[in-house]
C-alpha cells in the first residue's frame, strides 16, 4: 500500500474507533469525572490531614508543597501514558472478543496503522481532557500551573511517550497469545497505576517497588516533567537522560516484541471467541 | 433453592480463573495503596492530631483501609445488577432465565448475594495485606465486635443495589452511570476523607447513603466505642435498610412492568 492508502487506512481507523466511542456518550462524561475525582479526592484528603493546601513534607521529598499541583502534574502523565498502554492493547482485545481482529489484520494495511488508527482517537480525547481539566481544575480547585512551565514540559513528555509506546507495542504482542487477556491487561494497568508515581513520590515505596516504578517509562516522565515544570531543564539533567535512556529501551523491546509475537501468531492463528 | 444454585453458579464461574481473581485483589489493593501513600506522603507520617480530633482515628492507613473496604463491599451489588444482567443479555441468556419456572427476584438476589459473597472474600485479602503492609493491629474481638454492624450494612448495600436492577433492564448500558455513582459514593461517604471538609448540606446529604454509617459504625469499633456509642448510626442504618428495599422494590417492579412490554431485549 501507498502512502496516500495508508493514510486514507488510518483515517479510516480512526473513524470507526471514534464513532464507537461516540455511541456511548455516557462513557465520555464518566472519563471526565474520574478526573474530577481523582484531584478532588487529592485536595479533601490533603485537607482533612493537614488541614492547608500546603504539606512541608511532600516539599522536603519533591521540592512540591502544593500537593494539589503535583498530583494534577503525576495525574495528567498518567492520564496521557494509559492512553497507548490501553489503546494497543484494547484495540486488540475488542476486536478479539468482537471477533473482527483477523479481518482487520487480513486487510492489506500495516499492522501499526492498525494500532495508530486507534491511538489516534485516545491521543485526541487525552487532550480533549486536559483541555477540559486544566481551566475547571484552576478555576474550581485553584491549582496553580504556570503555562510557561506547563508548555516547557510537553517535550518532556513527547520523549516520555516514545517509551510508553513501546510498553504499549509490547502489550499488545503479549494479548495476542492470552486466551483471556482481560486480567492480563488489568494487572499492567494496575501495575502501572501503582508505580507512575502520579499520586506520590515512588520514594515512599518500598526499596524493590522503586526499582520496578523506575523501570517503566511512566514514574520517570513524571518525574522529568515535575522537575522541568518547577526547576526547569538546567537542573533536571539527570532525570532527562534516564528518560531518554528507558524511553528508547522501551521503543526497541516493544517492537521486537510485537514482531515476534505477531510471527507467532501466524504460526498458531489468531484466537476467536 | 434457586439462590443457592445462582450463587454457586457465579462462584463456579469467577474462581475458575486464577488470573481473575489474582487482578481483582490486585486492583484492589493497588487503589488503596494509592490514597493512602497519598496521604502519607503529604503528612509524612501516618497519623493526623486534625484527623484524630474530627474522627477518632488518627492513624490514617486504619482509617482508610475501613472505609475503602466497605466501600468496595457497598458498591458490589450494584455491580452485580450493572454488570451481571448486562452480562447476560450479551451473553443472550437473561430471557432464558427469567422463562425458567423461578421468580425474578430470587435470581436477581442470588446474583447480588453472589457478588457480595465473592467480594467480601475478596476483601477480606485486601484488608489483611492492608493491615500486613501498614501494620495496623486488628484483634479477634474487633472483627467480632464489627460482624453484625457488617451484616446489618450489607442488607442496606443489597436493598440499595436494588435500585439498579429496575434500571438497567430498561437503560442497558449503565455501566458510566454506575461508575460515576460508584465514584460519587467514595466521595460523600468520607471514605478517605473526613466529611467535615466538605460543606454542611452534602454532610447532611450523606446521611442518606448507607456507607456513610456503615463506615462510622466499624471505624468507631476499631476505636473502642461500645455498641450503645455507636447506636446512631446503627439506627440509621436499619432506616436505610427498610427505605432502600422499599425504593428498590418499587422501581425494579416499575421497570419490570416496562420491560414486559418493551421485551427484554438483547445486545
Amino acid at each position: 500500500m501507498g502512502v496516500t492508502e495508508e493514510l486514507r487506512a488510518l483515517y479510516g481507523v480512526a473513524v470507526k474507533s471514534w464513532r464507537i466511542f461516540l455511541s456511548y456518550r455516557m462513557w465520555m462524561v464518566s472519563d471526565i469525572m474520574l478526573g474530577f475525582f481523582f484531584v478532588g479526592q487529592a485536595l479533601l484528603i490533603g485537607i482533612g490531614l493537614t488541614g492547608g493546601r500546603n504539606s512541608p513534607a511532600l516539599q522536603r521529598i519533591t521540592g512540591y508543597s502544593d500537593y494539589l499541583t503535583f498530583a494534577v502534574l503525576g495525574f495528567m502523565v498518567l492520564a496521557f501514558g494509559l492512553t497507548f498502554l490501553s489503546g494497543f492493547v484494547w484495540s486488540v482485545v475488542d476486536e478479539l472478543y468482537a471477533g473482527t481482529l483477523e479481518y482487520s489484520f487480513a486487510s492489506p494495511m500495516r499492522r501499526i496503522t492498525f494500532f495508530l488508527g486507534n491511538v489516534l482517537v485516545r491521543i485526541f480525547l487525552s487532550f480533549l481532557y486536559m483541555a477540559v481539566y486544566i481551566p475547571l481544575f484552576i478555576l474550581i480547585f485553584d491549582v496553580h500551573i504556570n503555562p510557561v512551565g506547563f508548555l516547557r514540559s510537553m517535550p518532556v513528555l513527547l520523549i516520555g511517550t516514545v517509551g510508553m509506546i513501546g510498553l504499549g507495542m509490547s502489550a499488545a504482542g503479549l494479548v495476542l497469545y492470552l486466551r483471556d487477556p482481560g486480567p492480563f491487561i488489568n494487572i499492567l494497568e494496575m501495575l502501572v497505576f501503582a508505580l507512575s508515581g502520579a499520586m506520590y513520590p515512588v520514594t515512599i515505596l518500598p526499596e524493590p517497588l522503586q526499582l520496578l516504578a523506575r523501570a517503566m517509562p511512566y514514574a520517570p516522565t513524571s518525574e522529568a516533567v515535575r522537575k522541568v515544570v518547577a526547576f526547569g531543564y538546567s537542573n533536571a539533567g539527570r532525570e532527562l537522560s534516564y528518560l531518554i535512556f528507558i524511553s528508547m529501551l522501551y521503543a526497541i523491546l516493544g517492537y521486537l516484541t510485537y514482531r515476534w509475537s505477531e510471527k507467532q501468531a501466524r504460526v498458531v492463528g489468531l484466537k476467536n471467541y | 433453592m434457586p439462590v443457592i444454585a445462582v450463587i454457586e453458579k457465579e462462584f463456579r464461574m469467577f474462581f475458575r480463573y486464577p488470573l481473575r481473581v489474582f487482578s481483582s485483589i490486585l486492583v484492589g489493593i493497588v487503589f488503596l495503596l494509592q490514597f493512602v501513600f497519598f496521604g502519607q506522603a503529604v503528612l509524612g507520617g501516618r497519623y493526623s492530631q486534625l484527623l484524630a480530633s474530627s474522627t477518632g482515628i488518627g492513624d490514617y492507613p486504619t482509617y482508610a483501609l475501613v472505609g475503602y473496604v466497605l466501600w468496595w463491599l457497598s458498591v458490589s451489588p450494584m455491580e452485580a445488577y450493572v454488570w451481571g444482567i448486562r452480562r447476560e443479555l450479551q451473553r443472550g441468556t437473561f430471557e432464558t432465565n427469567i422463562a425458567a419456572p423461578v421468580r425474578i427476584t430470587e435470581l436477581l438476589l442470588g446474583l447480588a448475594l453472589s457478588w457480595l459473597l465473592m467480594d467480601s472474600i475478596l476483601m477480606a485479602v485486601v484488608f489483611a495485606l492492608g493491615a500486613i503492609i501498614f501494620h495496623i493491629s486488628v484483634t479477634l474481638s474487633i472483627l467480632l465486635k464489627s460482624l453484625p454492624v457488617l451484616l446489618l450494612s450489607f442488607l442496606a448495600f443489597l436493598g440499595f443495589g436494588f435500585i439498579f436492577a429496575g434500571l438497567v433492564m430498561i437503560m442497558k448500558n449503565i455501566g458510566p452511570f454506575a461508575q460515576i455513582f460508584e465514584f460519587s459514593m467514595l466521595f460523600f461517604s468520607g471514605v478517605f476523607f473526613p466529611l467535615n471538609v466538605m460543606p454542611r448540606a452534602v454532610v447532611e446529604f450523606s446521611k442518606l447513603l448507607p456507607l456513610t454509617h456503615s463506615v462510622d459504625a466499624v471505624r468507631g469499633i476499631f476505636t473502642g466505642k461500645s455498641y450503645p456509642a455507636i447506636l446512631p448510626s446503627v439506627s440509621w442504618l436499619i432506616l436505610l435498610v427498610i427505605l432502600y428495599w422499599l425504593i428498590g422494590y418499587a422501581i425494579f417492579k416499575w421497570a419490570d412492568g416496562v420491560t414486559r412490554v418493551m421485551g427484554y431485549g438483547g445486545y
